[in-house]
Parts: C-alpha cells; sequence; structure tokens
C-alpha cells in the first residue's frame, strides 16, 4: 500500500477523530481532576455499572439463543426473524425509551438496563451467529457421530461464546456512554442521573470543559477496560474455525424444542420489536382518543410537513458522513489488516473516537472547530457531518480491517507481480473484493449517524436535525406528532437494509 | 546466460531461518523442478526470488541486474518480469474478474495500449485453451480451468521467469497430464525460464532439464 495514501488518510482520520480527544483531554486542570475522585463520581461510577451490567447481562442473555437458533437451526422463518431481530439496534435508542417504558411501565434503574438491553441485544445474536456459521460442517458432524446433538452443542458453544461475549462488551460499552435514555427516564419518573448526563451537566452549566473531561475520566477508563478484551476476542476468534475448504454446516433439527424455541424468539421479538413499533403506530393513530386510519395518515402527513427539513437535513448528513468514511477506512482498514505487531495498538488507536462518551467527543469538537478560521464550518452542516465522520469512521475502519484480513494475499501479491502499484491494486483488486464490506460498513455509517444524538447535540447544526427535533418534542409534550415523527425516523433508519433486501444480491458484511 | 543467481541467500521469518544459505544458478530457458517434503522451503524460495517475501542475507541477480541485496529490495516484484502460479485451489485469482477482464487488467498493467489487450487477452486464452469461457469468474470455472487461468495470468506479464507452485497439485491425473503438456508447449514457444515446485516429479517428467531436492531450507542434491 502506497505510504503516502496511508499518511494521508490517518491524517485526516487524527483531524476529524483523535485530535478532540486530546484536546480535550489537555484542557484538563488540576482543580478539574478533583472532581474525577469526588464522593459524587463514586456514586455516578456505580449506576454507570449497573446501567452497563444490566444491559450486557440482558443483551447476552436474549441475543446468544437468539442468534444460535436464528442462525443454525431449522426454526421456521430463520431468516426472516434473524432479520428482524436486527430491528432494535437499528432503532434509535431514544425511541425504544420512549415507547419501552410507557408499555411496560419500568422508571429509574430498571428501566435504562431494560431498555439498553434490548436495544443492544442484537449485537450479541449477529456475532454469535456470524461465529456458529463459520464451524466447519464436518466439525459438528464428527461431534454428531460421538455423541449426537448434545456432542454439537457442546462443540458449538465454546466456539461461539468468546464472539458472544465479544458482543456483550461492546453492548457494555454502548450502555455506559448513552446519554439519551438515561437523560429520558430521568425526565419521566425517579431520576437516574449516570455519567453521561454529569458530562453534559457539566458542560450546559458553565461551559466548563475541564470539568466535563475530567468528570467523565472514569467512563473513558471503563470503556477502554471493557474494549481492550472485546477487540483481543474478536481478533483472536475471527478465524478460529474456518480452514481452507470449508464446508458450511447442515441446520440443526430442533425436533421437540421447536415450540418452545419458537415461543422465546417470539417473546423477544414481542418485546423489543413489536411492542415500541405497535406502540408508535397506535399513538399516532390517536392513542388514548382512540385509533383511527385517518388520524394516523392526518399524523403522517403533519410529521412529514413539521419535520421534512430535519429529515432532509439529517439524511444528507448521514449520507455525506457514510461516504466519506468509506475512503478513509478502505485505506486505513486495508493499512490495518496487513500490519505487523502494532496492530493491536492501531487497533485502540482507531477505536478510540468511538470508545470515549459521545458528548465528551462533541464537546472535543467544538474545542476543535469553534474558533474564527474554522467558524464557517463550525456554523454550517458541515460540522455535524464532520462529527459523524469522526465518531463513525472507527467502525467503518475495523469493519473493513476484519474484511481484508480474510482476503487471500495472494490476490494482490498477483496483481503487483503484473506491474499494478499501489493505487491500482486498490481500485482494482483490493476495493471490487471488499465490496460487501465497504456497502455494509457504508450502510453502518449511514444508520449510526441517522440515529446519533448525544455526540451531536451541542454543536449549531444539530437544531436541524431530526434526532434533536425528536428529543425536544418528547421533553415538552407527547402526542401524535412525535409518535410519526419516531415512525419516519425508524423507517429512514431500516430504509438501506430493506433496499438491500429487495435488489442486493451479495451478504453484507458489517461486523468488525 | 544466467536467468537468476542466488549467492548466500537466507530467509529469516519470526527470527527463524525457513530458507538457505543457498547458492543457486538458473540457465535462461532453462526448466528446473524443485522437490521436497512440505516445510522443507520450495515455496519461500520461489517467493524469495519474486520478491513477495525480503531475504536476510545474500544477494539475487535477475539476469544482471541485482534484485535483492541482504534486506534490501533493489528491484520490487512489480519490475522483475515475473510469472507466478501460486499453489492450491483458486491460485490468488481475482474472483470478481472474468477469465478475459483478468488478463486485460494485467495487459493494462504492463502499459499494452487499450485497443491491443482485448486481442492479446483472448490469444492468451487461446493459449491455454480457456477462449470459450472468456468472461466466466474464477468461481465458475473447474479447478483445471482456473488453473490454466493463473497460468494464462503469468503468461501474461510476458515473463522472464515463470515460478509454478505446485501447478497441477490441485487437480486429477488426467487434468495433470494435459497442463503438464501444455505448459511444455508454452515453453517451446515463448521460452520463459521455468522453476517449478512439485511434490511428484513424474507429473512434468521428460520436460525438466534439473532437479533440486530441497530439505530444512537448503538444497540437499541437484541432478
Amino acid at each position: 500500500m502506497s505510504r503516502p495514501l496511508v499518511s494521508g488518510a490517518a491524517l485526516v482520520f487524527a483531524l476529524v477523530g483523535l485530535v478532540p480527544i486530546a484536546l480535550m483531554l489537555a484542557r484538563i486542570g488540576g482543580d478539574d481532576m478533583a472532581t474525577a475522585f469526588h464522593a459524587r463520581t463514586g456514586h455516578l461510577l456505580l449506576r454507570t455499572l449497573w446501567v452497563g451490567g444490566g444491559s450486557a447481562l440482558l443483551a447476552l442473555v436474549l441475543g446468544l439463543p437468539y442468534g444460535f437458533l436464528v442462525a443454525r437451526t431449522d426454526l421456521p422463518g430463520a431468516g426472516f426473524l434473524r432479520a428482524l431481530g436486527v430491528l432494535p439496534l437499528l432503532a434509535p435508542p431514544l425511541v425504544l425509551a420512549m415507547t419501552l417504558t410507557v408499555t411496560t411501565g419500568a422508571r429509574g434503574g430498571f428501566a435504562i438496563p431494560l431498555v439498553l438491553g434490548l436495544g443492544t441485544f442484537p449485537l450479541v445474536a449477529l456475532y454469535t451467529a456470524r461465529a456458529l456459521e463459520r464451524i466447519d460442517g464436518r466439525m459438528e458432524e464428527a461431534a454428531r457421530l460421538a455423541g449426537g446433538k448434545r456432542a454439537v452443542l457442546r462443540v458449538q458453544l465454546p466456539l461461539a461464546l468468546p464472539s458472544a461475549a465479544t458482543a456483550a462488551c461492546f453492548a457494555f460499552v454502548l450502555a455506559i456512554n448513552d446519554f439519551a435514555v438515561p437523560d429520558y427516564v430521568s425526565s419521566i419518573g425517579a431520576k437516574f442521573p449516570v455519567y453521561a448526563d454529569e458530562v453534559f451537566a457539566s458542560w450546559r452549566s458553565a461551559k466548563d470543559t475541564g470539568r466535563a473531561v475530567a468528570a467523565a475520566l472514569p467512563i473513558v477508563l471503563l470503556t477502554l477496560l471493557a474494549l481492550v478484551p472485546a477487540l483481543h476476542l474478536a481478533r483472536s476468534t475471527r478465524l478460529v474455525s474456518l480452514v481452507g475448504d470449508f464446508r458450511r454446516p447442515e441446520p440443526l433439527a430442533l425436533g421437540r424444542a421447536r415450540p418452545i424455541a419458537l415461543l422465546f424468539v417470539a417473546a423477544v421479538l414481542a418485546l423489543a420489536v413489536v411492542l415500541p413499533i405497535g406502540r408508535l403506530v397506535w399513538e399516532a393513530g390517536g392513542g388514548p382518543r382512540g385509533f383511527a386510519p385517518a388520524h394516523l395518515r392526518a399524523s403522517f402527513a403533519r410529521a412529514l410537513e413539521l419535520g421534512r427539513s430535519n429529515l432532509q437535513s439529517s439524511l444528507l448528513y448521514a449520507s455525506g458522513a457514510a461516504l466519506l468514511c468509506l475512503p478513509l477506512a478502505l485505506v486505513l482498514g486495508h493499512a490495518l489488516a496487513r500490519m505487523g505487531r502494532w496492530v493491536r495498538v492501531a487497533g485502540m488507536i482507531v477505536i478510540l473516537p468511538f470508545a470515549v462518551p459521545a458528548i465528551l467527543f462533541g464537546i472535543g469538537s467544538i474545542a476543535l472547530w469553534n474558533r474564527p478560521l474554522t467558524a464557517a464550518l463550525y456554523d454550517s452542516g458541515w460540522m455535524a457531518v464532520v462529527l459523524l465522520v469522526g465518531r463513525f469512521a472507527p467502525f467503518a475502519v475495523l469493519a473493513l480491517a476484519s474484511a481484508a484480513a480474510m482476503l487471500d494475499p495472494r490476490m494482490e501479491e498477483a496483481a503487483r507481480l503484473a506491474g499494478a502499484g499501489p493505487l491500482r491494486r486498490l481500485a482494482w483488486i483490493v476495493a471490487p473484493a471488499l465490496l460487501p464490506a465497504l456497502l455494509g460498513a457504508g450502510m453502518v455509517v449511514f444508520v449510526l449517524a441517522l440515529r446519533e444524538l448525544d455526540a451531536v447535540i451541542l454543536v449549531p447544526a444539530a437544531n436541524s436535525m431530526v434526532l434533536f427535533r425528536l428529543y425536544n418534542a418528547v421533553h415538552f409534550g407527547r402526542d401524535d406528532f412525535v409518535a410519526a415523527l419516531a415512525l419516519l425516523v425508524v423507517f429512514f433508519v431500516l430504509l438501506p437494509g430493506l433496499l438491500h433486501a429487495l435488489f442486493g444480491r451479495a451478504r453484507l458484511e458489517v461486523l468488525p | 546466460m544466467k536467468a537468476v543467481e542466488l549467492a548466500g541467500v537466507t530467509v529469516e521469518l519470526g527470527g527463524r531461518r525457513v530458507l538457505g544459505p543457498l547458492d543457486l544458478v538458473l540457465e535462461e530457458r532453462s526448466w528446473t523442478l524443485v522437490v521436497g517434503p512440505s516445510g522443507s522451503g520450495k515455496t519461500t524460495l520461489l517467493r524469495a526470488i519474486a520478491g513477495l517475501v525480503s531475504t536476510t542475507h545474500g544477494q539475487i541477480f535477475l539476469g544482471e541486474r541485482a534484485a535483492s541485496s541482504g534486506r534490501r529490495q533493489l528491484l520490487p516484484p512489480e519490475q522483475r518480469a515475473i510469472g507466478f502460479v501460486f499453489q492450491g485451489s483458486g491460485a490468488g485469482l481475482w474472483p470478481h474478474l472474468g477469465a478475459r477482464a483478468t488478463l486485460e487488467f494485467v495487459l493494462a498493467c504492463r502499459g499494452v495500449r487499450r485497443a491491443a489487450r482485448r486481442a492479446r487477452a483472448l490469444e492468451l486464452l487461446e493459449l491455454v485453451e480457456l477462449r470459450d469461457l472468456a468472461e466466466r469468474r474464477p468461481g465458475e470455472l473447474s479447478g483445471g480451468e482456473a488453473q490454466r487461468l493463473a497460468l494464462a495470468r503469468a503468461l501474461a506479464v510476458e515473463p522472464r521467469l515463470l515460478l509454478l507452485d505446485e501447478p497441477l497439485g490441485a487437480l486429477d491425473m488426467p487434468l495433470r497430464a494435459a497442463l503438464a503438456a501444455a505448459l511444455a508447449g508454452i515453453h517451446a514457444r515463448l521460452g520463459p525460464t521455468i522453476l517449478f515446485v512439485t511434490h511428484d516429479p513424474r507429473e512434468v517428467a521428460g520436460y525438466a532439464q534439473r532437479t533440486l531436492a530441497m530439505r530444512d531450507g537448503r538444497i540437499e542434491e541437484a541432478a
């Protein structure tokens, strides 16, 4: 790979993703550090641990069997159920919080892990499914001959567990860094402040960056502590069961366990998908005043009329972020995959923009870009795009690195021997071979950017974004407009996946 | 005339010596077999000559030009005019390109003008008897067809040196004989120097002038 190309991409990545973090840390003063060791910080830490641990545990308990059932068994409609099960991960957490709290009656410290656990269980399911699908069919057949289905499960479980644990670590990180859900839950019932709230409050009340950053240091540490084993597990288990002449395993017959399995999957989907979407549809159609299709149509018309510009802005920013992330991810992901012994360190650096709390990343970006020289950028919509690229490029880079690591190196060697230079190899050999991963990464960044609230909430461009509109609306009243707007957001978040399901041919690779 | 010369070449991977020290001369237009057990360094020898793995000590000359000296690579792989057929199924073929597109890509890399590429690609496909399958991608080819495409790709470079890493290993006996005969024909017509790694020297018996037996990274005997 061309050194200037990699250096250029690394420089851009550093500017949009790493410099904001460095600036934040540089602003911590000696007095600010006292905040990190304050007694209140200890309480926040415990609460945050409860939220993260509870969410990760729920995600693991639901996601592991769900992933197994939809990926490796003869469960009826497994493919459809698998796709449907991804929805809670894609829906903005705020939308899940809005609906699950009101339908289940959960409040305070119980509601947050419930919402975030249900929102992240698909992550565990996806990782589990991927791990199980990479087990060679012959390994299972050998186990079956040796000891029947029980032996097959005993072979599968140890191979799937590290992947499931990796995803649970990611779920933990997502949960402890979430701001919108604890903020919303605290606004409708007993307060349950966590770190992300504290950082936001410190910044909002006194624009005190140093204090806000110092307050967040323990959570940064906690995030890194969770990500180190996650990345280690992800790397060490990625290809554990792949062999050269891989044979896809046959689905396992559930037999008499099929009704119980169906019941479990249906219950999970009812709670995580049907309940939230159903509640929004019901509210948009009139809610307690009586559901009517005409009312539903009127609500959507109103949401489209009032929220059109917000939706347009958000779609534009999310598309821009996805497009800009792709060349960065292609160059850096490929370089990362071909790196030698420093690959783990590089992986940790790449994930930093995602490892710090979103609110904090937003504050760092403000510190970097809110200057006279870059005022025009800061005040424009481009600021949102830059921020979203910085925040979500790590996903794209790691996903591409993971895919590039599986590329047969002989393909590039053959091109090199043919006389193809670095750019030509990248454009003609690497990029086409990584197309499913590129499309997948682009889709993931688009979805994450569209549902992002925490990182962009503090910049001027947020005022024009749909999640901010929803955030404000839901805090100042709950009506059919809010429900219809939330449904529109969910629809647009799902749109790329739907389009791909309808017209796409290749299976996308989206997991880092 | 010497086509390749290795002088005191060693290769270390992960701190362990996997090749050499090795001295070897291959004459132009010669056909040399390399045999030896798994892990004896046959593939590493080919990769070192191609510049795909860095040498630790010694020098490699291609013709009169020094290609590497110690750890320094003096001639990058793409400038060595080497054709390489990789070991194993798939042989590093590009899955997104059809047979003709594969060859056209290589020809484009070699600076062949667009107008001439198609005809030349078809000529090469004719040579390896894949003319009728020109639009097929590697995934749509049988093992033997894929291997012949890999050979055509290596020939598209117009190589002075052809490195073949068990090119017949994945094929059944009749196909092996057919491809070996095709290779011999190509050698007679185009005359590249051939270094041919194999587990089974019988598969190209009669074509090679020389056999090198390798063990533990060294040439144990030459016949």
